[in-house]
């Protein structure tokens, strides 16, 4: 009888702690390298890229703020348009957070030109500094998503050619990856807005 | 009434009601399949870019436009709920009749609509309808 009694306020206070938020700050993801007894953590590395107004954007102009990263094309007819309606809850729910920006990288940067990203974003119904959609190189674009632990593949026989991963990451000001959601699971980014809100205490506690 | 028939008459009825509950299923199926990337699992749309299949009023008022939609795209500029939609959507010509029958079907009493059912004859017509 005393032991089961005992097992179930273990079971109560095991159930207890498991609805606990959690808190602290957020790991550092990806591969860590030690040098000299520092840990290097992995970093988002430069990038120069151009946005839906054709201003500039690049590692230095983001320093100051955490974000969002997903990557997508405007013609997919699969699984992007999931992953923005994702990004527009992401959008909506921190529209007064100044610290926190959203950048969508586009795949097919040759049709989607800053005017077709523009337009887009206007569909959206971004029209501001704040959800960043960004063009240009190519190559630059496809060496990036590893980075961010995306996975893109050209495949002909994919919807819209380009075969991807519906991954949202978010990155700090230091371009270190601190947390992801798949973005096509809407429970996934109920849990993520967790996430996003540990990474803007760290800063606010600063 | 003898107690068998009494468990037969129990039986159809219970039979009846869970079909009822899964009439579209495959139109459910095959809306998941080829429409819910840009109109969502609840028919919600996507802001300016994909038009809401649910609660529509260009919906309500042109519901036999429907089916020939699915089948041919449309280009044309649409305006749903005081929103201008513009972009083009590309035809499915690798859905038969039947299978975009079944998804008219099931998009008309998803989620919160309530537009009636559209008969085989009926989306034949559509499919057949010439567009000035």
């Amino acid at each position: 009888m005393k032991l089961s009694n005992l097992m179930c306020i273990l079971c109560v206070i095991g159930l207890y702690s498991c609805t606990q938020k959690e808190s602290g700050p957020l790991p550092y993801i990806g591969h860590h390298e030690v040098v000299n007894g520092d840990t290097i953590f992995h970093k988002i590395p430069s990038f120069d890229l151009i946005n839906q107004d054709s201003q500039a954007v690049n590692n230095k102009s983001l320093s100051n703020n955490i974000y969002v990263s997903d990557f997508f094309f405007t013609s997919c007819p699969s699984i992007c348009p999931k992953v923005k309606k994702q990004m527009l809850r992401i959008y909506d729910r921190y529209e007064k957070q100044d610290l926190l920006k959203l950048v969508s990288h586009t795949l097919d940067p040759k049709r989607d030109d800053v005017e077709v990203l523009h337009t887009y974003a206007k569909n959206l119904g971004v029209e501001n500094e704040k959800w960043l959609f960004l063009t240009g190189d190519k190559d630059q674009i496809y060496d990036l998503n590893d980075d961010y632990f995306v996975a893109v593949i050209e495949d002909e026989r994919a919807p819209g050619g380009i075969d991807h991963s519906g991954k949202i990451v978010l990155v700090d000001k230091n371009g270190h990856v601190r947390a992801f959601a798949e973005g096509t699971d809407p429970e996934d980014v109920t849990d993520f807005f967790q996430d996003i809100d540990r990474l803007i205490e760290e800063y606010e506690q600063k | 009434m003898n107690r068998n028939n009494f468990l037969l008459i129990v039986f159809t009825a219970v039979l009846f009601y869970t079909c009822q509950d899964g009439r579209f299923k495959q139109g459910e199926g095959l809306y998941e399949f080829y429409c819910s990337s840009c109109h969502m699992l609840d028919g919600s749309g996507l802001a300016q870019l994909y038009p809401p299949l649910n609660a529509s009023d260009w919906l309500n008022e042109n519901k036999d436009q429907l089916p020939y939609i699915m089948r041919f795209g449309i280009e044309d500029t649409l305006y749903v709920n005081g929103q201008e939609y513009t972009i083009p959507m590309s035809g499915l010509p690798e859905l038969s009749a039947v299978e975009i029958s079944n998804i008219t079907n099931y998009i008309l009493s998803a989620w919160d609509n309530d537009l009636g059912k559209m008969s085989f004859k009926e989306v034949q017509n559509s499919l057949d309808s010439k567009k000035d």
